[in-house]
Order: structure tokens, then C-alpha cells, then sequence
């Protein structure tokens, strides 16, 4: 009965070694929802895939985004390439679209408004969504691992991908 | 069902309900013209009219027209049925606001004077409506219309209020009550806020 247009939801997700991150837009720059996921222990995965399909039960979403981890694209462990499958398999069973893109796709796009670095894309994100300023990470030393909140960014910068990616017009 | 609206037509005797109703047809309504006027979508539908003499009796099709589209407009577009217009995602926003300025649920919680933060908690996964405390201490807070905050509770009301003005206004139309006149012009007051409402729905 109600068939009234609303805005889409993309949700955008990027599986970790702490658990995943991800991101819900309503619009380019308009981020409803976002959330870091710390798993530790064993069945990381199973627990991951819990929380993902919470998310899928709680928003009707449109399209989801995640990072392409075939072997010719993006290296990424193992147990996190079995986890981006099984969430994949998750969004087909809900018949939601999935979009896919590397590293490398998403550093070629960004890369247009002169940003390479993770801290550089990070900053930027926070400076035109202001909501994600206070997660912006301290520049990291060598000696340091990667903060935990970059991963939020990193699923931002993928549904960014994704909008530009559909801006420009291909499939 | 249309029928009843020819009843509700002044008779060309009463000029001051005439010029009323044009007035109310015209001057907010100008997009909800009938398709037998669009030549003069550009022109002021008014002096249009008079300037080509259109005979009385069309000018009076011309209105019942004009309000039947703004009914439907009022209640077709509200229930979904073919209007196309964007709404919002998510039926709140409460998770979204206090992630943006990084309050806990305990936080906002306390700043709303409820017991706890399963309370929030609730009314963030919809499983419950806020009361009209909170929902007002959202507005406090957060600076945002109660629309704004809570766009699904906020369109599931608006639909029923409107479902029930357009029933009092069928009902009315066979009245003979002295007040008919201003409670119509009320309830078609109604009708046009909620058309502009969901014009003026960000996109």
C-alpha cells in the first residue's frame, strides 16, 4: 500500500581484524547511522555476522557496500575474506544489491581530490561530514597500529566510492 | 462520491462566497489548475478568466475541479497511493542526533529526565513512541522540529488526522449548520498545509 519514494539507505561495511565498522547514508554527505564493532574472542566471525544481520533487521536497507577482496584485488586475511563472503550471502538472501570495490578503486576515486593517505582521506571525510570529526585517529608514529577508528572511515570512503561510482552513471 | 461537491458550489447570486472560494482556489492552489487551464499556467489564472469571459457555469466546474484536486492531492499523497515524494528513512532520528554530538543513551537519558537508557534505547530501535515529554525534551535538545525528529510517527499521524478531516468534510457537506461554512474553510485549511508540507519535503 505505501509506495511513497523515500530516500535510499546504503549501508556500507568493512570487516576488520577488531570486528567491522560500518556506515549507514541516506545521502551523499548524510550519515544516519554509523558504528564500530569490537569482537574479541573466538567465533569472530559468527558474532560479526550476528551483529551485521541486527543491522539488516533494524534498517530497510537499499544497497550495501563492501570492499572487493577477490585474489586479484584487494589482500586481506583469510578469516576476513570468509567473513565479507558470508555477509555478501547474507544481503542476497534479502535480495539487497551489492557493490563492490578495491582498494584500489576507492584510492583512484578520492584520488581525484588529491588524496593518497588513509589520514588524508580520514580528515577529509570529517571535514565535510562533521558528525565523523571527533573519530578522526591522531597520526599514527611507524611504530603504532592502525587506530580503530579509522575503519569507520574506511567504510566511509567506500559508500563515497559507491556515490561517486553512480554519480558518474555506470552500474 | 464527487457529486456532493456540486452541491457545496455557490449559487451566482452569492457573490461573497464566490470570491472567496476563487480566492481560495487561485491564489494558494495555482499548480492544482485543471488540465482544461494549463495554457495559462504562465498568466494569473484570475484576470485569465475574467479577461476570456468564461461562461459562469464552466467557472463553476473550474472550482469544484480545482478543490477535488486539492482533496486528492491532501489525501491520496499522504496515504502513498501515487504521489511520488521523498521521506525520510528512518521513522527517528534520536540515534543519529546523539551520535553527532557523542551522548550515551545514559546521557541523553538523564537530559530527558527518564528513568534510563533503555528508555532511549527503545524509542531509537522503534520499538517504542516517545511520549510527548520526551519528544518535546528532544526538541530542547537537539534544536530540531519533532517532525524532523520523528518523521514516522510524525507521517502516521498526519495521515490519520487527515483521513478523518476529509471524512468530517463529506459529512459536512449536508449540512445545513450555520458554522458549516467556517469549519470547511477549516478543513480545507487542513487539507492545503499538509499539500504544502509534503511539497516543501527536502529532496
Amino acid at each position: 500500500m505505501n509506495s511513497r519514494k523515500r530516500h535510499l539507505l546504503v549501508l556500507s561495511i568493512y570487516p576488520n581484524s577488531r570486528g567491522f565498522t560500518f556506515v549507514l547514508f541516506e545521502g551523499p554527505l548524510a550519515p544516519v547511522d554509523w558504528g564500530i564493532a569490537e569482537v574479541r574472542g573466538p567465533r569472530k566471525n559468527e558474532r560479526c555476522l550476528m551483529r551485521i544481520r541486527g543491522l539488516f533487521g533494524r534498517f530497510a536497507v537499499d544497497a550495501l557496500v563492501l570492499q572487493e577482496m577477490s585474489d586479484s584485488s584487494t589482500r586481506r586475511a583469510e578469516r576476513i575474506k570468509r567473513l565479507n563472503r558470508h555477509i555478501t550471502r547474507l544481503a542476497e538472501d534479502r535480495h539487497i544489491p551489492i557493490f563492490a570495490y578495491s582498494r584500489l578503486q576507492v584510492r583512484a576515486c578520492l584520488a581525484s581530490i588529491g588524496l593518497t593517505t588513509k589520514q588524508g582521506i580520514a580528515e577529509a571525510i570529517a571535514k565535510r561530514i562533521p558528525a565523523f570529526e571527533r573519530y578522526v585517529p591522531p597520526i599514527r608514529k611507524p611504530w603504532m597500529s592502525e587506530h580503530s577508528h579509522m575503519g569507520l572511515f574506511d567504510s566511509a570512503a567506500l559508500a563515497l566510492t559507491y556515490y561517486s561510482d553512480r554519480s558518474r552513471g555506470s552500474p | 462520491m464527487w457529486g456532493r461537491w456540486k452541491q457545496r458550489t455557490p449559487a451566482p447570486s452569492n457573490a461573497r462566497g464566490l470570491a472567496v472560494r476563487s480566492t481560495f482556489a487561485f491564489s494558494r492552489y495555482r499548480p492544482l489548475i485543471p488540465s482544461s487551464c494549463d495554457n495559462t499556467t504562465n498568466e494569473d489564472p484570475v484576470s485569465v478568466v475574467t479577461r476570456d469571459a468564461v461562461p459562469l457555469a464552466n467557472f463553476h466546474v473550474f472550482l469544484i475541479e480545482a478543490r477535488r484536486q486539492i482533496l486528492i492531492e491532501a489525501i491520496v499523497k499522504p496515504s502513498g497511493l501515487s504521489v511520488p515524494t521523498m521521506e525520510p528513512a528512518l521513522s527517528s532520528y534520536l540515534r543519529t542526533y546523539r551520535l553527532r554530538w557523542g551522548l550515551t543513551q545514559a546521557e541523553v537519558a538523564f537530559l530527558l529526565g527518564v528513568k534510563s537508557g533503555s528508555v532511549v534505547s527503545r524509542i531509537e530501535r522503534r520499538g517504542r513512541r516517545p511520549a510527548l515529554m520526551i519528544a518535546l525534551g528532544c526538541e530542547v535538545l537537539f534544536g530540531s522540529r519533532q517532525h524532523e525528529l520523528f518523521p514516522g510517527l510524525y507521517s502516521e499521524v498526519e495521515e490519520q488526522v487527515l483521513r478523518r478531516a476529509y471524512a468530517m468534510y463529506e459529512e459536512l457537506q449536508g449540512s445545513a449548520s450555520k458554522r458549516r461554512g467556517s469549519k470547511l474553510d477549516f478543513l480545507e485549511d487542513i487539507m492545503a498545509r499538509a499539500v504544502l508540507r509534503n511539497k516543501q519535503q527536502p529532496i
